[in-house]
C-alpha cells in the first residue's frame, strides 16, 4: 500500500487554503484606532509646569479645617443604633424570608456587630467565593472588581467611605486629617504604629513614594493612575505628615487620595533595576509574595484555585496591648470557582460561607429545609443599574436612535412589569432614572417607566418610521434610500438576565414592526465594540460610584472617546451641570444639580433604565456583621472587616 | 523510512508556521485587545471607572498593538526560535511556566480518561460486534447511545449534587484537598485523595468517548465479520473467539490507530467546560481565560503546543499503521 500520496495531496490542499486565508489576512486592516489618539499622545509628551510645594513653615500659616477621622466600626454602630431591637437571633434565622418584614429581621440579625469579644469565634475561617483569580498582589496594578475586593485586606488604606457613601479617614491608620481653606491641599498625619509585614514602619514617605511610582511613565498602572493623576503632588514633610496638593478645588478631590500605598524601602532599590515594576524576576516574585501592611497577610496563593490570608498580630497588638480592633477571622480563605453553578453547589455543601444569588436561586432553589438547615438568605438595596443603551452616534453611521422620539418609543416598548414580576420575581426594583430612587441625587418626581405600545407606535410614526412596503417592518427614507428598522442588540454572554431583557425587548418591538437582532458575545468583545461605538443597542450594567460625579464618565460629551459614554449622548446642559456639580460644596445645592441631571437624562433617554439590582445574599447561619451598601456588601468601610462568626 | 520521517517532519514544521500565523492573524482581528479588560475589568464600574486615558495608548504602543499584526507575529516567531514563548501580557509571568503548571493536571485527567475509554471500549466493542442484534448487545448499545447524547456538563452537575453535596462521598472541586489536610496524610493517603478528586471529572470526560469508541469498533468489526476470510476461518474450524479477536478485530486496528492518533491532541487540550465545573487546573481553562483576556502570548503558546501534538499524533498513527498491518511499507 502506498501511503505518501494521500497526505501529500491533503497537505497541498491545506497549503492552498492557508495561502488564501493569508491573502485575506494580509488585506485586513490593522486594529482600528478611534480618533483622538494622536492628540492624546502628543499631549502626554508636553511637560507640565514644575510645581514647587510650600515649605513646612509656609504650611503652618495656612488655615486648616479638620475633617472626619473615624473608625468604620464606630460609624457602622451609629448607623445600626436607631434600628429596632432585632428578634432573638435564633428566631430571626429560622424565618424563611418571604416578605420585607422577615427580611428586615434577618438583616438585623446577620448585620449586627459583636457585643463583646466572648461572642466571636476568633479561630474561625471565612470562606469566600471568588469567580475569577486576581492577577497580582502588587496593589498598584489592580484593575478588576475582584482585585479591588481582595487586595485591600492585605494593604492598609488611609481613606474610605461609610455605608452612606460619606468619606472618612480611617482612625486605624490616620491621626489627623485637615483641608486647607482654599481646598487645594489635604494634610494627613499618620499613626506611628503601623508596620509592614517585614517589620519596617509604615510612613508618610511610603505615601509620597507610592504616588511618584504610580505617576511614573514607566509604571503601567492605568486603573490606579486614573484618580492619582488628578493630584498635582503628594509630599511627605516628615515620617507622619503628608500633604496632597490638588489641581482644582473640587468636592470630588477626596476620592483621589486613596491610591495604593507600597513600601518604599522594598521597591525603591528594585525600581532602580526595573523601572516598570513588573518585568524583573524580583518584581514578579514580589507580586506573588508581597510585603504588606493590612489586617491580614497572604499565606498561600494557588493560582486559579485559592487564596488564603491570615490575621496579622502586629496589626492589632503591640507589646501585648490592643492598638486596633482585632480582625475577626483567623483566616480568610477565597475559593476561586469559575463556574457559577459549581459555586452554588459549593455553598450548598458548606465549602463557602457566602454566595450572591440570582433571582432564580432566590425564588426556586433556596426554599427547602436542606438549605435552611445551614444557611439563610437576605437582601439589601444596591445601586446597580441595568440599562439598554441606544447608540446615537454608531460606527458605521445608522439612523435609528438619533431621534429622541424613537428612543422614547424604545423605552416605553419594554415590558417593565412583566420583567420585574416574572423574571426577577419582584426582587429587583423599577428604575426612574440614572440615580437610584433612594439616593439624594434622584429626582423624587420621576416615576418608574411603564410599557405603552400604542404611544410607542405613535412616536415612531411621528419620527417618520412607517411600513411603506407592507412587509410588516417599519422603514424610512435616508439619503434617498429606504432603510428598514432592523437593528442589532449587543449583550454580554454569561448573565441570563441580559438574555431575558433582550428577548422581551425583541418580542415587543416586533409588535411595532421593529426588528431587533440579538447578538450575544463574550464580555471582552462587547466591551471593545462598546468602546468603539460599533453597535446599535447594547445591554449593560453599571454600579454606582461613591460620588454622583462618576456619571460624567457615562453621560459627559468628553467621555465619548475616553470614558464609558458608549451611546454618544451629548447634551451641553448636562455637561454644564456636571461641571457645576463637582465644584458645588453646599449639599442642598449639589443635590438640586444632580436631580436636574436625572430629570434631563430621563427625558433625553440615551438609555432605557430597566431596573436596579439589589444584593441577594445566601449566608452560612453563623455569619454576622454582614451589611449592605449602595456599592454592595463589601463596598464601604469597614466592609468585610465587620463580618464575624458567632462562637457555637 | 527515515526519508519518510524527515519529509513528514519538514512538512509538519511548515504546517506549524501556517497554523500559527493564521491563529495569530485571527486573534489579532478579534474585537478587543489585552487592555480591553484592564480598561473595564469591572463590568459594573465599581473598582475601575474605565476611563481610557492616554496611559492605555502608551501601553498599546509598548505592547506593539499599534503596529500591523504581522510584525507581532514575526516578533513572536523570533522569540520562539530562541526558545522563548514570551510572557503573559496580563501578569507578566513566562508562558512556558503557565503551560508547565497546567500540563500535568491535564495529562493526568485526559490520559486516565483516554486509557479508560480504550480499555473499556475494546472488549465492549468486540462483544457488541460479535453479538450484534441480541438483547444484551441492544441493551448496551442503547445505553451507550443515551450516554453519548447526554451533555457532560449536565451529567457533571447532577453527579456533583448526588456524590458531593448529598452523599458527601467525593470532593466537589479541585485536584487536592487543602494543604493542611494533605500535610497530615501519608503517601498512600495523598494518592487516595487524588483518586477521589479524579473520579467525577474522569467519569464525565470518559463516558461520551467510551460510547463513541464502542460504536466505532462495533461498526468496523461487523464489516470485517462479513468478509470472505472470516467465513474461511470459520470453515476451517477455528473457535469463535479466535475468529473474532485474531482475524476480525486485527483488521479493525487501522481505523482505531487513526482514531488514537487524532485523540492524542485531546490529551493536552483538556475540556474547558469540565475543567470549569470541577475547577481542575488544566490547559482548557487556561486557554479559555487567555482568549477572554486576549492574552496573545499565552494563546499562541497553547496553540503551538496543541498543533505539535496533533502533528505528532498523525505521525504516530502513520507509524502504527505499519505496526498493525505488515503489508504497509513507507516509501
Amino acid at each position: 500500500m502506498e501511503l505518501t500520496k494521500g497526505p501529500a495531496l491533503a497537505s497541498l490542499g491545506g497549503l492552498l487554503l492557508s495561502v488564501l486565508v493569508l491573502i485575506w489576512l494580509f488585506a485586513s486592516p490593522t486594529i482600528p484606532q478611534p480618533p483622538g489618539l494622536q492628540q492624546n499622545v502628543t499631549a502626554a509628551k508636553t511637560a507640565p509646569p514644575v510645581f514647587v510645594p510650600p515649605s513646612l513653615e509656609a504650611l503652618k500659616t495656612v488655615k486648616w479645617s479638620p475633617q472626619r477621622v473615624v473608625s468604620g466600626f464606630d460609624v457602622l454602630r451609629e448607623i445600626q443604633a436607631p434600628r429596632p431591637a432585632p428578634l432573638p437571633e435564633d428566631e430571626a434565622l429560622r424565618l424563611r424570608n418571604t416578605d420585607p418584614q422577615s427580611n428586615a429581621r434577618i438583616a438585623a440579625a446577620v448585620g449586627r456587630l459583636p457585643r463583646s469579644d466572648e461572642e466571636v469565634d476568633w479561630d474561625a475561617t471565612y470562606f469566600r467565593y471568588l469567580p475569577s483569580d486576581v492577577r497580582t498582589f502588587n496593589y498598584i496594578f489592580y484593575s478588576s472588581r475582584y482585585e479591588g475586593e481582595v487586595l485591600p485586606l492585605v494593604y492598609a488604606g488611609l481613606f474610605g467611605f461609610d455605608s452612606n457613601l460619606v468619606p472618612l479617614a480611617g482612625a486605624e491608620t490616620v491621626s489627623e486629617w485637615s483641608t486647607s481653606e482654599d481646598r487645594m491641599m489635604d494634610r494627613v498625619v499618620l499613626r506611628d504604629d503601623i508596620t509592614w509585614s517585614d517589620g519596617k514602619p509604615f510612613t508618610a514617605h511610603d505615601v509620597e513614594f507610592s504616588f511618584r511610582t504610580i505617576m511614573s511613565p514607566d509604571v503601567r498602572c492605568p486603573a490606579v493612575k486614573n484618580g492619582a493623576d488628578k493630584l498635582k503632588m503628594v509630599k511627605a514633610y516628615d515620617a507622619r505628615t503628608v500633604v496632597y496638593f490638588h489641581k482644582e478645588p473640587l468636592v470630588t478631590n477626596v476620592f483621589n487620595l486613596n491610591f495604593p500605598i507600597m513600601p518604599k524601602h522594598v521597591y525603591e532599590p528594585t525600581l532602580a533595576r526595573d523601572p516598570t515594576m513588573q518585568a524583573s524576576e524580583e518584581h514578579i516574585r514580589l507580586s506573588e509574595n508581597p510585603v504588606t501592611s493590612g489586617q491580614y497577610r497572604l499565606v498561600s496563593w494557588k493560582k486559579g484555585q485559592e487564596i488564603i490570608f491570615e490575621r496579622r498580630p502586629e496589626w492589632y497588638e503591640r507589646h501585648g496591648k490592643r492598638i486596633r480592633p482585632k480582625p475577626h477571622f483567623k483566616r480568610i480563605h477565597f475559593r476561586i470557582i469559575a463556574d457559577r453553578a459549581a459555586a452554588f453547589l459549593a455553598f450548598r455543601s458548606g465549602e463557602i460561607d457566602e454566595y450572591e444569588l440570582t433571582p432564580d436561586h432566590w425564588a426556586l432553589q433556596t426554599n427547602g429545609d436542606d438549605f435552611h438547615a445551614r444557611a439563610t438568605k437576605v437582601w439589601g438595596t444596591e445601586w446597580s443599574l441595568y440599562w439598554i443603551g441606544w447608540n446615537q452616534r454608531p460606527i458605521p453611521d445608522a439612523p435609528y436612535f438619533k431621534d429622541r422620539r424613537v428612543r422614547e418609543a424604545m423605552a416605553i416598548a419594554f415590558p417593565y412589569s412583566e420583567f420585574i414580576e416574572k423574571i426577577t420575581y419582584a426582587l429587583y426594583q423599577p428604575a426612574t432614572g440614572i440615580f437610584h430612587t433612594d439616593s439624594w441625587m434622584a429626582d423624587p418626581a420621576l416615576q418608574p417607566f411603564r410599557q405603552d405600545l400604542p404611544r410607542a407606535a405613535k412616536l415612531l410614526a411621528e419620527a417618520g418610521w412607517a411600513d411603506t412596503d407592507g412587509d410588516n417592518i417599519l422603514d424610512r427614507m435616508e439619503n434617498g434610500q429606504k432603510v428598514p428598522f432592523r437593528f442589532s442588540f449587543l449583550i454580554p454572554a454569561g448573565n441570563p438576565l441580559y438574555g431575558n431583557i433582550a428577548s422581551l425587548q425583541k418580542r415587543d418591538l416586533e409588535k411595532l414592526g421593529v426588528v431587533c437582532e440579538v447578538k450575544e458575545m463574550d464580555f471582552t468583545t462587547v466591551q471593545a465594540l462598546a468602546r468603539e461605538h460599533r453597535f446599535h443597542a447594547i445591554c449593560f450594567g453599571f454600579g454606582t460610584g461613591a460620588d454622583p460625579d462618576t456619571v460624567r464618565n457615562i453621560l459627559g460629551t468628553k467621555a465619548y472617546e475616553e470614558g464609558r459614554n458608549f451611546t454618544g449622548y451629548s447634551n451641553p446642559k448636562v455637561d454644564d451641570l456636571l461641571e457645576k456639580g463637582q465644584k458645588e460644596f453646599d449639599p442642598a445645592r449639589r443635590a438640586a444639580i444632580y436631580r436636574e441631571v436625572d430629570r434631563i437624562v430621563a427625558t433625553d433617554l440615551p438609555f432605557s433604565f430597566v431596573c436596579f439590582r439589589p444584593t441577594l445574599a445566601a449566608l452560612s447561619k453563623d455569619v454576622r456583621g454582614y451589611n449592605f451598601s449602595p456599592r454592595g456588601p463589601y463596598g464601604f468601610t469597614p466592609g468585610v472587616g465587620a463580618v464575624w462568626k458567632k462562637k457555637s | 523510512m527515515l526519508q519518510h520521517l524527515l519529509r513528514r517532519l519538514l512538512l509538519g514544521l511548515f504546517t506549524l508556521v501556517l497554523i500559527t500565523i493564521t491563529v495569530y492573524g485571527l486573534i489579532r482581528s478579534m474585537p478587543g485587545n489585552p487592555l480591553t479588560l484592564l480598561e473595564g475589568g469591572d463590568p459594573m464600574g465599581i473598582a475601575n471607572p474605565g476611563v481610557r486615558t492616554v496611559f492605555y495608548r502608551e501601553m498599546e504602543k509598548e505592547m506593539g498593538l499599534d503596529r500591523h499584526w504581522l510584525v507581532g507575529y514575526f516578533n513572536w516567531l523570533g522569540d520562539l526560535a530562541r526558545g522563548d514563548l514570551g510572557r503573559s501580557l496580563q501578569d507578566r509571568s513566562p508562558v512556558s511556566a503557565a503551560i508547565g503548571a497546567r500540563i500535568g493536571p491535564t495529562f493526568l485527567l485526559s490520559g486516565t480518561s483516554l486509557a479508560l475509554a480504550f480499555l473499556l471500549s475494546i472488549p465492549l466493542g468486540i462483544y457488541c460486534g460479535a453479538r450484534s442484534g441480541r438483547l444484551p448487545e441492544r441493551a448496551i448499545s442503547t445505553f451507550l447511545y443515551m450516554l453519548f447524547s447526554l451533555p457532560s456538563f449536565v451529567a457533571a452537575l447532577y453527579l456533583l449534587i448526588l456524590f458531593s453535596v448529598e452523599l458527601k462521598w467525593l470532593p466537589l472541586r479541585g485536584m487536592h484537598s487543602s494543604d493542611e489536610a494533605l500535610a497530615s496524610m501519608s503517601a498512600a493517603g495523598r494518592s487516595w485523595d487524588l483518586i477521589k478528586h479524579m473520579v467525577l471529572p474522569v467519569a464525565c470526560s470518559t463516558y461520551a468517548s467510551l460510547a463513541y469508541y464502542v460504536r466505532f469498533i462495533r461498526a468496523n468489526l461487523q464489516e470485517a465479520i462479513r468478509q470472505d476470510y472470516i467465513r474461511t476461518a470459520r470453515a476451517k474450524g477455528l473457535g469463535e473467539a479466535a475468529v473474532v479477536v485474531k482475524h476480525a478485530f486485527r483488521n479493525t486496528l487501522i481505523p482505531l490507530a487513526t482514531l488514537l492518533g487524532l485523540t492524542l491532541a485531546h490529551l493536552m487540550s483538556g475540556s474547558v467546560i469540565l475543567e470549569r465545573i470541577f475547577n481542575w487546573p488544566g490547559m482548557g481553562l487556561l486557554f479559555f481565560e487567555a482568549i477572554g483576556r486576549r492574552d496573545y502570548p499565552v494563546i499562541m503558546g497553547l496553540t503551538l503546543s496543541f498543533s505539535v501534538l496533533v502533528l505528532l499524533g498523525n505521525l504516530l498513527a502513520d507509524l502504527l499503521y505499519a505496526l498493525v498491518d505488515p503489508r504497509i511499507r513507507f516509501s
